[in-house]
C-alpha cells in the first residue's frame, strides 16, 4: 500500500516540475543541428505603425462650460488689450 | 420674445445654473477703512493748503490720450488714459489727476494735453493743448479743474475752472468716472456709496446658448449642437463678449468639422475667428489642417468622403500605417505636396507667435515635421534648432517667473504704479520675449477672477497707508488725530491677512497657469529634439541614406 502511495507521488513529480516552468515567450524553432536547414520566417501579422515619426501632439479644443461672470471679465481684458495694441500703432501718441 | 426654441429651454436651464453667483457683500473691512477715509478727508479740509486738480474731456468728437501738468517747480504729473478710461472722460466723468500742498499766494500752472480726433488713422497728427496762467491759491482748500472743450470745425480749447474746496457735484463726477472705468473701489471712497466690486454686467444670451451646445454634444445631440454653434459663430452683435464668445463658437465648430474631415466648412468656421485674440492661435493650427482635408464635393459627404470608409480593411491598415499624419485630423486622406503648402501657410504664421502659447509651441514643431514630409530637409532642420532654441528660451524665462512668483516680485511688478491706465488691464505686459506668459494669464479665469478679487483690498491697504502718512504730517497733539492713527494701525494690522490670502489665490492661479506652460515647453523639446537627433542618425549601413 505504501509502495504504490510514494509510486504514484514519483510520478507526479514531473508534472509539478513542469507546471512550475514559466512558460516560453516568443517563438522557438527546434531542429537538427545535423542537417543544414533554410528557415522562411513569414510574418502572420502586419507590424505596428512606428512612433518614430510621430507628428506633434494634437491639439483640440476642450468643451468647457463658460462660467459668465468670468467670460465677462477676460472679454473686458481682451477688449483693453487690443485697445492698447491699436493704440500703439498710432505714430504720435 | 426667447430667440431661444422651446425645447432648448429646459436644456440651458443647467447652462444657467452654471452661471457662478453674484460678487459678494461689501466686505466688512472695505467699509470700516470708508469711514476712516472720509473722516481724514474731514480733518484734511482745515488745511488750508490742499490743492486738487481734476481732469474732464467730455466732448464727443475728441479723446484725451494723455496730460501733462506742472505747479510751480514741482514734479510734472504725467498720466497716459486707457481705453476705458478715456470712454468714462468723455461721458462727462472727471479724473483726480492729483492733490498737492500748495501754500497760499500766486502761483504758475502749465498743462499739456494731447488729443486725438475720434476715428483718426494711425498717421493722422494729434493735437496737443497748452496752457500757462497763474493763479492765487486762496486760504482754503482749492480745486482746479481742467475742461477739454470742443472747437467744432475749429482747434479744440483747453480751460481752468476754479472752484473752492470739493463739492459734492465734483466727488459725484469722480466717482462716476471711477466707476465707468471700472475701478468701483475708487468710485466707493467717493460716494454715493456703490459696491467695491464692479457688479458683474448681465450675462450674453450666447454664453447660455453656448453652454446649452456642450450639452447638446454630451446628450449625444450633435446635429443640433452644431447648428447652435453655427448659429453663435455667424452673429452680429459688437459688443466685447458677444465678439469673444463668438470667436470661442467658431473654434470649436471648426474642431468639431474637422473631425468630420469637412475641410471646407473648418476652413470657414476657423476664417471667422478674429486676430489677434485670445482664439486666433488654435483657429490658425486648425487652418492648417484643414487645408489638408478634402474640400468640395468630396467634403459634402462628411465621413462617407474618408477614404478609408471606402477601403478593405487590410487596405486602410496599409494606409494608416503609411500615413506620416496618422495620429492627426488628416488621418486616412492623401496628402499632397500642394496641400502642405497650403497648410504651412497657417502654420508658419503661427509658429512666428508667442512662444509661451503651447498652440504656437505645437505650430513650431508641425512646421518642422510638414517641412519633412516635403522632403525640405535642411529647413526641417533649422526649423527644428529653432524651435529647440526659443523653447529653451521660454524655460529659462519660466524658470526666473516662478522664482518671481515665489518671492513676490510678480506681484510687485503687477501692482506698480507706471502713470497709465493700461495696468489696470494689464495691458502693457504686452506678449513679447519676456512678458509672453501674460496673454496666457489674462485669458485664464481663475486668474482674472483672484486679481480682480484682489483689487479692492489692495485699494484699501493703500488708502491706509496713504492716510497714517497724511495723519503723520498733522498736528500730534490733536486727541481726533491720535484717535484716528490708532484706528488705522489696527484696521492695517486686520487688513494684511485678507490680503495675503487674495494674493495667494491670485499666486495660485499664476501658478497653475505658469506650470502648465512648462510642461507643454517641457514635452514639446523632447519631441524636437529627438526629431532632431533622427536627423542626425546615420543612416544603417547599406541604406540609400533618405530620411526617415
Amino acid at each position: 500500500m505504501r509502495r504504490g502511495l510514494v509510486s504514484g507521488l514519483l510520478l507526479l513529480l514531473p508534472a509539478i516540475a513542469a507546471a512550475e516552468e514559466p512558460e516560453a515567450v516568443g517563438t522557438t524553432i527546434v531542429g537538427e543541428r545535423e542537417a543544414a536547414v533554410g528557415l522562411y520566417l513569414a510574418p502572420w501579422q502586419d507590424e505596428q505603425a512606428s512612433d518614430l515619426d510621430r507628428p506633434p501632439g494634437l491639439y483640440d479644443v476642450p468643451l468647457q462650460a463658460l462660467d459668465a461672470r468670468g467670460f465677462g471679465l477676460q472679454a473686458d481684458y481682451d477688449e483693453a488689450i487690443r485697445n492698447y495694441r491699436r493704440e500703439r500703432l498710432y505714430r504720435s501718441r | 420674445m426667447s430667440v431661444i426654441p422651446r425645447p432648448l429651454r429646459i436644456l440651458l436651464l443647467p447652462a444657467v445654473l452654471l452661471l457662478p453667483t453674484l460678487a459678494p457683500a461689501q466686505d466688512d473691512l472695505f467699509s470700516e477703512a470708508l469711514v476712516i477715509h472720509h473722516q481724514v478727508e474731514a480733518l484734511q479740509r482745515q488745511n488750508r493748503s490742499t490743492l486738487g486738480v481734476y481732469v474732464g474731456a467730455a466732448v464727443n468728437d475728441l479723446i484725451l490720450r494723455r496730460v501733462e501738468v506742472q505747479i510751480d517747480d514741482l514734479p510734472v504729473r504725467k498720466y497716459e488714459y486707457g481705453s476705458f478710461e478715456a470712454e468714462a472722460l468723455r461721458r462727462g466723468g472727471l479724473h483726480r489727476l492729483l492733490v498737492a500742498d500748495v501754500e497760499p499766494g500766486a502761483h504758475r500752472l502749465r498743462a499739456r494735453f494731447f488729443v486725438r480726433r475720434i476715428g483718426a488713422t494711425p498717421d493722422t497728427p494729434r493735437f496737443v493743448l497748452t496752457l500757462t496762467e497763474t493763479f492765487n491759491k486762496s486760504n482754503v482748500p482749492m480745486s482746479l479743474e481742467f475742461a477739454v472743450q470742443s472747437g467744432g470745425r475749429g482747434p479744440a480749447t483747453l480751460r481752468v475752472l476754479r472752484s473752492d474746496g470739493r463739492s459734492d457735484a465734483l466727488r459725484q463726477r469722480v466717482a462716476r468716472y471711477a466707476e465707468d472705468a471700472r475701478v468701483n473701489w475708487v468710485a466707493a471712497a467717493e460716494g454715493p456709496p456703490v459696491s467695491a466690486i464692479p457688479d458683474p454686467a448681465p450675462p450674453s444670451q450666447n454664453v447660455g446658448l453656448f453652454n446649452a451646445s456642450l450639452i447638446l454634444f454630451r446628450n449625444g445631440r450633435r446635429e443640433q449642437a452644431l447648428d447652435m454653434l453655427e448659429r453663435i459663430g455667424t452673429g452680429d452683435d459688437d459688443t466685447p463678449d458677444e465678439q469673444l464668445v463668438r470667436d470661442l463658437a467658431n473654434l470649436t465648430l471648426g474642431y468639431q468639422m474637422l473631425r468630420e474631415r469637412n475641410g471646407a466648412a473648418a476652413k470657414d468656421a476657423f476664417g471667422r475667428v478674429r486676430s489677434p485674440g485670445p482664439y486666433a492661435n488654435p483657429a490658425l493650427l486648425g487652418l492648417g489642417w484643414a487645408a489638408l482635408l478634402p474640400s468640395g464635393a468630396r467634403a459634402r459627404g462628411g465621413r462617407g468622403a474618408d477614404r478609408l470608409a471606402d477601403m478593405a480593411p487590410d487596405q486602410a491598415d496599409e494606409l494608416r500605417r503609411r500615413d506620416p499624419l496618422r495620429y492627426n485630423w488628416s488621418q486616412g486622406v492623401d496628402i499632397s505636396d500642394r496641400s502642405l503648402r497650403a497648410a504651412l501657410t497657417a502654420w508658419n504664421e503661427l509658429a512666428l507667435r508667442n512662444p509661451f502659447d503651447p498652440v504656437v509651441q505645437e505650430g513650431m514643431l508641425v512646421v518642422a515635421y510638414a517641412l519633412q514630409r516635403l522632403d525640405a530637409h535642411a529647413q526641417a532642420q533649422q526649423q527644428y534648432e529653432t524651435t529647440i532654441a526659443r523653447l529653451e528660451r521660454v524655460r529659462t524665462r519660466l524658470d526666473e517667473l516662478l522664482l518671481e512668483l515665489g518671492d513676490g516680485r510678480l506681484f510687485e511688478r503687477i501692482d506698480a504704479d507706471p502713470g497709465h491706465g493700461w495696468r489696470r488691464w494689464l495691458a502693457d505686459f504686452d506678449a513679447d520675449a519676456q512678458n509672453g506668459y501674460m496673454p496666457l494669464l489674462t485669458t485664464d479665469t481663475d486668474f482674472v477672477d483672484a486679481i480682480e478679487a484682489r483689487r479692492p483690498l489692495l485699494f484699501q491697504v493703500r488708502l491706509l497707508a496713504q492716510h497714517a502718512e497724511a495723519l503723520a504730517a498733522m498736528p500730534q497733539d490733536d486727541a481726533r488725530v491720535r484717535a484716528l492713527q490708532q484706528r488705522i494701525a489696527e484696521l492695517q494690522q486686520r487688513s494684511a491677512g485678507p490680503l495675503a490670502q487674495a494674493t495667494a489665490r491670485a499666486g495660485a492661479a499664476a501658478l497653475a497657469v505658469l506650470q502648465r506652460i512648462a510642461v507643454s515647453t517641457d514635452a514639446y523639446l523632447v519631441d524636437a529634439r529627438f526629431a532632431l537627433a533622427r536627423i542626425y542618425d546615420p543612416p544603417p549601413a547599406g541604406g540609400n541614406g533618405a530620411m526617415p
